[in-house]
C-alpha cells in the first residue's frame, strides 16, 4: 500500500497546489461534490466512492445534452465532479465497507454528507475511521449538523433556505415572504468546507493532527445573512420585507426596460454616481435640488426618485442604457438571463466559462472556478461511474488479481 | 473572557485592505482559525462598514458597529493612508512577512496608488495575493461599477428570484435583503486562497487570485445555466418550480410560513398519513409525482385548510416526525430562540468596550476547538504601536510623525 501523505512530507516541485492530498469521498448530490471539486481542481487526488445500486441521485437529474442519456451524461453531474475518480463499491455489502476502510487508511482527508447516522451504521463513523488513520480528516456536511435535538431532520436546500432566514427576507414591501431561486445553502456550505479541508490538511503538515468538522449548513446559511439577527439582537426588531430597497441608497431597484421581461439595475451610494445619473438622464437641475442633496435626503426621496428613473427608464433597451450608464460612472447592470449570460465573452475570456471534452458526451460547457489563478489548475472530466475502480483497487490497495476477480464476480464493485 | 483558540492557521498572516463585507468576511475565516490577521484601515475613519447600522446600545460611532464586530472579531487594525508616499512604503514593508493579503478596493484605487501583485511580488515572492471584485480585475467587464444589487441582478440569480412569479411584468426581479453575494464571495475566495497558501509555504512561489463576484453568484444559479448550455431552455421566474415532478412551494399556516420540498412519493405518503389520510388526497389528480407537480395550486388549497390550524413550528416538527422534509420560514426572532441552534452554541457572547452583546459564531465546530466566547473587534488603529514600532521597529517619535502628517 501507498502510503498517503504524511507529517513533514514535503512534495517536491509540486505544480498542482493540493498534489499529493488524497480525499476518500463518500458525498453525493451538491454540497459535498462541490466542496471537494475545489479540492480537485487544486489537485488533491479526489476519490469518488459511489454505486450503481445506490447512485449519486444527480447522475440521473439531467440536464442531459440532446440524445444522451445513462448515468455517465447528466451535465449536472459532470460539472459537480470535473477531475475526480471513480471507484465504485456497494457499500451495502461488508466486503464493500471493507475496501472503503482500506481506501480511508491511505486517504488524507473524508468527505461525506448522507444523512444523520449512515456513516455509522456503515462502520465508517469517525470513531472507526480515526482507528484506522488516527491523523484523519473528516468532514460532514448536513442540515442541521451532528448534534442537537434537530440532527436527524431531513432538509433539502429549499428547505434550509426557508428555515435560516432567507425566504423571510425576501419579498415585495408589505408581502409574504418568497423564494430565493436555485441552489444556495449547498454551494455555500461546500465552498467553506473546502476552505475547511485545506486548512485542516495544512495544520497536519505542520503537527500531525487530524480533526473531525461538523458543519452545518443551516448555520452556514444564517452566518452570511447577519443583518437581520443582528437587528433582533440589538433593537428588538424583526426586519420587515422592502423588496430592493436597502435602507440607505436611491436609486436602488430594477425598472422595466423595452421588451417583455427586461429589467435595468441601478444602485446609487454616493454623490458621484449620482451627479452621473443625473448627467445621464439630462437632469442638471437636480444638481441643486435639495430634495436629492445628499444620500440621506435621497433616500428620504427614494419614492419619488424611484418613479422618476422608472419613466425614464421605460421604454428604453436595457444594454444601451448599461452603457450609458456606466459611462458616467454610475453602477447599472443589465438584468440577465441564461441565454444572456452564455453570450457574455468576458466569462468566457476569464475562464470562467469553458469546454470541457468529456468521453462519452462529447466537448461541452461548463462552469470553473469562479476566480482567474495564476497556479496550475486542472479540468479533466468527470469520471465515468466505476472508471478508476480496477485502477485504485490495483495500484493503490495493492489489491491481488484473485481478490479483484471474486470482488468483481460477488457484485461488490458495482 | 479565556478561550482556548484554533491553532489550525495559527502559523499565518494575513494582511487585510479590504473594507465592508467580502474582504473582511474572508480573512475573519483565517482568523478564527488561528491566523493573525492585521487589517489596514483608512486614518479617521477607517472601514466604511464601522458606520453600518445596528449599533450597540443604539448609539451610533466608530466602535459601535454590530457588523463590523461581526466581521472583524478577533483581528488587529493598524492605521495607514497608502495613497501617501510614506503609506505605499510602510505597506510594502507590512506585505514583506504576509502569508497572504486580501483586497476588496477598487481597482483604479489600487493602481494608482501602485499596489499590484507585480509589485508586491518583487517583495515577497511567496505571498498569495487575492482580489474580490465584482467582475474580477481582468476582462471586459472589470471596469464597470457595481453594488451588490447590480451584480446579483447581472448573475442569473436576480433574473430568477423570487420564484414562481405570477405576473413577471408586475413582480420585479429581487435580491433578498443584506449582502449575501458579498458573503458567498468572501468564502469563495478563502476556499481558493488556502490551497495556494499551502503550496507556497513548501514551494516559496506565491499566486495571485482575482475573484469575481458575479461568477460567485452565478455559480448557485448552474443547473439553470446548465439547463440553457444543453437543452437551449431559458429558465423564467414565472416557472412552477413543482412542474420538475415534486411538491415543491410555500404554505400558509397559523403564524406564518412553511416550506415543502417532497420528492420521492415515501415522502408524499407520510404527508398524507399525517395529515389524516384526507378524502381529497386519494384523488386521481395526486397518484404520481408528474400528477402532483402538475396540480401543485390544488394541493397547496388543501394544505393551507390543514395547516391554518396549527403553527408552523407543529407542522414542521410533526411532519420532520415522519420524515417529511417540511420547514418553518424563520426570521430572526425564530433564530435566536431555536433550540437546535442554541444546543450547537451558535449564539455566543462578546464583551466590547460597554456591552456584552450575542453574535453569531463563524459556522462551523472543529473538534480540535471549543466554540466558546469570540474575540472582539480591534478599535480603529488600535495596535498601531505594536506592528509600527514592535515590529517595524519605528521609534516613538516617528509614530507620533506619521500620525500628525495623517499617514497613520
Amino acid at each position: 500500500m501507498k502510503p498517503a501523505l504524511s507529517k513533514g512530507q514535503r512534495v517536491a516541485k509540486s505544480t498542482l497546489p493540493l498534489e499529493g492530498v488524497r480525499v476518500a469521498d463518500f458525498s453525493w448530490q451538491l454540497a459535498g461534490p462541490i466542496a471537494t471539486r475545489y479540492l480537485a481542481t487544486f489537485g488533491a487526488e479526489v476519490i469518488k466512492i459511489e454505486s450503481a445500486v445506490r447512485v449519486d441521485t444527480l447522475r440521473k437529474f439531467g440536464p442531459f445534452p440532446p440524445s444522451k442519456k445513462g448515468l455517465n451524461a447528466s451535465s449536472l453531474f459532470n460539472t459537480l465532479n470535473y477531475s475526480k475518480k471513480s471507484c465504485a463499491i456497494n457499500l451495502s455489502t461488508r466486503e464493500g465497507r471493507d475496501l472503503a476502510m482500506e481506501i480511508v487508511r491511505v486517504s488524507d482527508v473524508v468527505v461525506e454528507n448522507f444523512a444523520y447516522g449512515v456513516m455509522e451504521r456503515l462502520g465508517l463513523g469517525y470513531a472507526e475511521m480515526a482507528r484506522g488513520r488516527p491523523d484523519i480528516i473528516m468532514l460532514s456536511l448536513s442540515g442541521m449538523g451532528r448534534t442537537g435535538p434537530h440532527k436527524a431532520y431531513v432538509a433539502y436546500g429549499t428547505t434550509l433556505h426557508a428555515y435560516s432566514g432567507i425566504f423571510s427576507n425576501t419579498g415585495y414591501a408589505g408581502g409574504p415572504p418568497r423564494a430565493l431561486s436555485g441552489t444556495w445553502s449547498d454551494p455555500v456550505t461546500g465552498s467553506l468546507a473546502a476552505f475547511l479541508v485545506a486548512a485542516a490538511v495544512h495544520k497536519r503538515r505542520k503537527t500531525g493532527q487530524g480533526q473531525y468538522i461538523d458543519l452545518a449548513m443551516s448555520e452556514v446559511t444564517w452566518s452570511i445573512m447577519p443583518e437581520p439577527l443582528l437587528e433582533y439582537i440589538l433593537n428588538g426588531e424583526v426586519i420587515e420585507r422592502t423588496g430592493n430597497d436597502n435602507g440607505l441608497m436611491a436609486p436602488c431597484n430594477t425598472y422595466a426596460c423595452r421588451g417583455d421581461d427586461q429589467w435595468l439595475a441601478i444602485a446609487v451610494g454616493n454623490d458621484d454616481e449620482w451627479a452621473g445619473l443625473c448627467r445621464a438622464m439630462d437632469k442638471p437641475d437636480w444638481a441643486g435640488d435639495g430634495r436629492f442633496a445628499d444620500i440621506f435626503q435621497r433616500w428620504k426621496h427614494r419614492d419619488l426618485i424611484d418613479n422618476y428613473v422608472a419613466n425614464w427608464v421605460r421604454g428604453q433597451d436595457k444594454w444601451q442604457l448599461a452603457s450609458l450608464l456606466q459611462e458616467a460612472g454610475v453602477p447599472a447592470t443589465p438584468c440577465l438571463n441564461a441565454d444572456e449570460l452564455a453570450q457574455e465573452q468576458h466569462l468566457w475570456q476569464r475562464g470562467f466559462f469553458r469546454d470541457i471534452d468529456h468521453p462519452e458526451v462529447g466537448k461541452g460547457p461548463t462552469l470553473g472556478l469562479p476566480a482567474q489563478i495564476t497556479a496550475t489548475t486542472r479540468y479533466d472530466p468527470a469520471p465515468l461511474l466505476g472508471q478508476h475502480t480496477d485502477e485504485i483497487l490495483r495500484d493503490l490497495l495493492g489489491v491481488s488479481e484473485e481478490r479483484l476477480k471474486a470482488l468483481s464476480d460477488g457484485g461488490i464493485l458495482s | 473572557m479565556v478561550s482556548e483558540q484554533n491553532s489550525t492557521l495559527d502559523d499565518l498572516r494575513v494582511l487585510e485592505i479590504a473594507e465592508g463585507i467580502s474582504g473582511p468576511f474572508c480573512a475573519r475565516l483565517f482568523s478564527d482559525l488561528g491566523a493573525r490577521v492585521i487589517k489596514v484601515e483608512r486614518p479617521a475613519t477607517g472601514d466604511a462598514l464601522r458606520r453600518s447600522g445596528p449599533f450597540l446600545g443604539g448609539l451610533p460611532g466608530v466602535e459601535r458597529s454590530a457588523l463590523f464586530m461581526y466581521l472583524n472579531a478577533g483581528k488587529e487594525s493598524v492605521t495607514l493612508d497608502i495613497s501617501q508616499a510614506t503609506g505605499k512604503e510602510i505597506l510594502r514593508r507590512l506585505c514583506k512577512t504576509a502569508d497572504l493579503v486580501v483586497d476588496n478596493m477598487p481597482h483604479e484605487y489600487l493602481r494608482s496608488v501602485g499596489f499590484d501583485y507585480e509589485a508586491i511580488r518583487e517583495e515577497n515572492a511567496a505571498l498569495v495575493m487575492l482580489s474580490i471584485a465584482p467582475f474580477g480585475r481582468r476582462g471586459s467587464r472589470a471596469s464597470w461599477k457595481s453594488h451588490e444589487l447590480t451584480t446579483f441582478q447581472m448573475s442569473l440569480k436576480g433574473y430568477l428570484t423570487p420564484e414562481a412569479v405570477e405576473d413577471p411584468e408586475r413582480e420585479r426581479p429581487l435580491k433578498p435583503a443584506g449582502h449575501m453575494g458579498a458573503f458567498l464571495a468572501g468564502i469563495t475566495a478563502a476556499a481558493m486562497a488556502m490551497p495556494l497558501i499551502y503550496q507556497a509555504k513548501v514551494s516559496g512561489v506565491g499566486a495571485c487570485i482575482d475573484v469575481s463576484e458575479q461568477e460567485c453568484v452565478l455559480s448557485t444559479a448552474l443547473v439553470q445555466m446548465l439547463k440553457w448550455f444543453y437543452s437551449k431552455k431559458v429558465v423564467k421566474r414565472s416557472e412552477n418550480l413543482s412542474a420538475i415532478g415534486a411538491v415543491i412551494g410555500l404554505v400558509a399556516c397559523a403564524d406564518g410560513y412553511l416550506q415543502l420540498t417532497i420528492m420521492e412519493d415515501h415522502q408524499w405518503e407520510s404527508l398524507v398519513k399525517l395529515m389524516g389520510n384526507p378524502e381529497w388526497a386519494e384523488g386521481d389528480s395526486f397518484k404520481t409525482s408528474t400528477l402532483r407537480g402538475i396540480n401543485w395550486p390544488i394541493i397547496r388549497g388543501h394544505l393551507e385548510d390543514w395547516a391554518r390550524h396549527y403553527t408552523k413550528e407543529e407542522v414542521a416538527s410533526r411532519a420532520q416526525q415522519h420524515r417529511v422534509p417540511c420547514l418553518p420560514v424563520n426570521n430572526a426572532r425564530d433564530a435566536l430562540r431555536s433550540e437546535q441552534l442554541a444546543a450547537r452554541g451558535f449564539f455566543t457572547k462578546v464583551s466590547h468596550l460597554d456591552a456584552d452583546v450575542t453574535l453569531p459564531r463563524m459556522p462551523f465546530v472543529m473538534s480540535e476547538i471549543n466554540s466558546g466566547s469570540l474575540r472582539r473587534p480591534p478599535l480603529l488603529g488600535e495596535h498601531n504601536n505594536d506592528v509600527y514600532c514592535g515590529e517595524l521597529g519605528f521609534s516613538r517619535r516617528k509614530l507620533v510623525k506619521l500620525y500628525e502628517a495623517g499617514i497613520i
